[in-house]
């Protein structure tokens, strides 16, 4: 074993209770996606409002749609169509891309009272 | 594979070290209320001074458009009721020409001209308490003879009122106009990405990162946010609500102090008013302008003001937006009535 190979069995050992802790945390529903479109930032939408957004990317326009507290890719200019085989999104924390147009979805719960810049009042 | 290792080791580390976002945010309790900064990609120690300054100026702009503390608007408040030309103070000539043009777009909604009917009310104190409503008769009285914006008449850097109850009260413009002073200010200063919250009232230039800035507008009846909307670069976002300093009278009933000059009393039919707009001082007398124009003028009112993006709720709860305040807003509490309303 090479000095690199335990580097990575430590690595993988210390990150392993972070791991445990994301993926056995209570699951809940997200009131928010975030588009990234390479890697930028682009928008943040309430899943509280059904629409089909057409978010331009590297290759064209993919067809995003929220419906019900849910979001998902329901076209884009890629070959594989992974990104729409990923189906509809609903829970904080989920996450879906479309590679090949460089965009993607993060859903969110906003449970931290920061969720907006400012308020309005 | 061994370099690859590392490389990939060594990356996450580093991934660690990463500077955290360069927000800079500050609470000023200034102007009568409180005013929450927040800076973007500004370095601390700029932060810092832009805050000093900007808390300096705010505190000065306070005293010199309070209408009840001693200053130079309550001066020109003195000589006003002279009703003989003066030279006016030039720090606050700025304020009364834009309240005479928004006074007239507003068909008279909007008249800081009622000083003496806030009074009345006691709604010029900074704190507002529970007690009776004015007497009847003395807001009838008032109302009959009511004094206007164009009472006060401006030549130049003269000025001069033809009736004897012109009390100038800047209260529905003078946030805004802060506010604007506040952006301009930091826009001197190199600073190109803010959002300057006055009391719940902002203004927002450039972005927060890679992102626009995010903003939440409160529900008007319910804890939590009713909204959200992204503000771009150069977007004021007001809004007037019944919510907001109001007191309840001798006979239980609640009154708030977005006062109707058509009739002396707390403007009815209507929840709150947000308004959008690149202008925070004509947003600010706009929001209240609609407000007291109710759901059945509002949209009048709001396209002779300039305004294409506003959202009224009304006494049920119903939301009417007009067709660009809809298409972005997002609303947390999917509203049990809502329409689109076009301008006419």
């Amino acid at each position: 074993m090479t000095l690199a190979d335990r580097l990575l069995y430590l690595s993988t050992l210390i990150a392993l209770p972070f791991v445990y802790l994301y993926f056995w945390q209570p699951v809940q529903n997200a009131r928010y996606a975030d588009i990234h479109v390479e890697g930028h930032h682009q928008k943040r939408i309430s899943l509280n409002k059904n629409q089909v957004l057409h978010v331009h990317g590297n290759q064209g326009d993919s067809i995003i749609e929220i419906n019900n507290g849910k979001i998902r890719f329901k076209d884009s200019p890629c070959t594989s169509k992974r990104c729409v085989l990923s189906g509809w999104l609903q829970h904080s924390g989920e996450f879906a891309a479309c590679l090949p147009n460089r965009i993607s979805i993060a859903l969110l719960n906003h449970a931290d009272t920061n969720r907006y810049d400012s308020i309005n009042f | 594979m061994k370099k690859f290792f590392v490389v990939f080791l060594v990356a996450i580390l580093l991934g660690g070290c990463t500077p955290k976002p360069q927000e800079y945010r500050d609470t000023l309790f200034v102007f009568g209320t409180v005013v929450n900064i927040t800076l973007w990609g500004v370095e601390k120690t700029k932060a810092e001074q832009a805050i000093k300054d900007i808390e300096k100026d705010l505190k000065y702009l306070h005293v010199v458009w309070h209408p009840w503390r001693f200053g130079a608007m309550s001066r020109t408040n003195e000589l006003l009721a002279y009703q003989e030309w003066f030279s006016a103070n030039p720090s606050v000539l700025p304020v009364i020409n834009k309240s005479k043009k928004l006074y007239k777009l507003s068909d008279g909604l909007f008249n800081p001209a009622i000083g003496q009917l806030i009074g009345m009310w006691s709604f010029h104190h900074d704190e507002i308490l529970d007690g009776p409503a004015p007497d009847e008769k003395k807001i009838e009285a008032f109302i009959n003879d009511l004094p206007t914006m164009d009472h006060v008449e401006v030549d130049n850097f003269r000025i001069r009122s033809t009736h004897p109850k012109v009390k100038l009260d800047m209260g529905a413009i003078a946030k805004g106009m802060a506010v604007e002073r506040v952006i301009d200010y930091l826009r001197q200063a190199g600073i190109k990405n803010a959002i300057v919250n006055a009391g719940g009232d902002l203004k927002a230039i450039g972005n927060h990162g890679d992102r626009a800035w995010s903003v939440g507008i409160r529900h008007p009846r319910k804890d939590g946010i009713l909204a959200g909307l992204e503000v771009h670069d150069n977007e004021s976002v007001f809004t007037s609500g019944d919510y907001e300093r109001n007191f309840v009278d001798e006979k239980g009933k609640i009154r708030h102090h977005i006062l109707d000059p058509r009739t002396g009393y707390p403007a009815k039919g209507t929840q709150s008013v947000t308004v959008i707009h690149s202008d925070a001082g004509l947003a600010d007398a706009a929001a209240t302008a609609l407000f007291i124009a109710g759901p059945s003028q509002w949209l009048k009112i709001a396209k002779q003001m300039g305004i294409q993006q506003a959202m009224l709720i009304d006494e049920h709860g119903k939301v009417l937006m007009t067709p660009a305040m809809a298409k972005r807003i997002q609303f947390e509490i999917e509203p049990e009535q809502k329409e689109i309303v076009a301008l006419p």
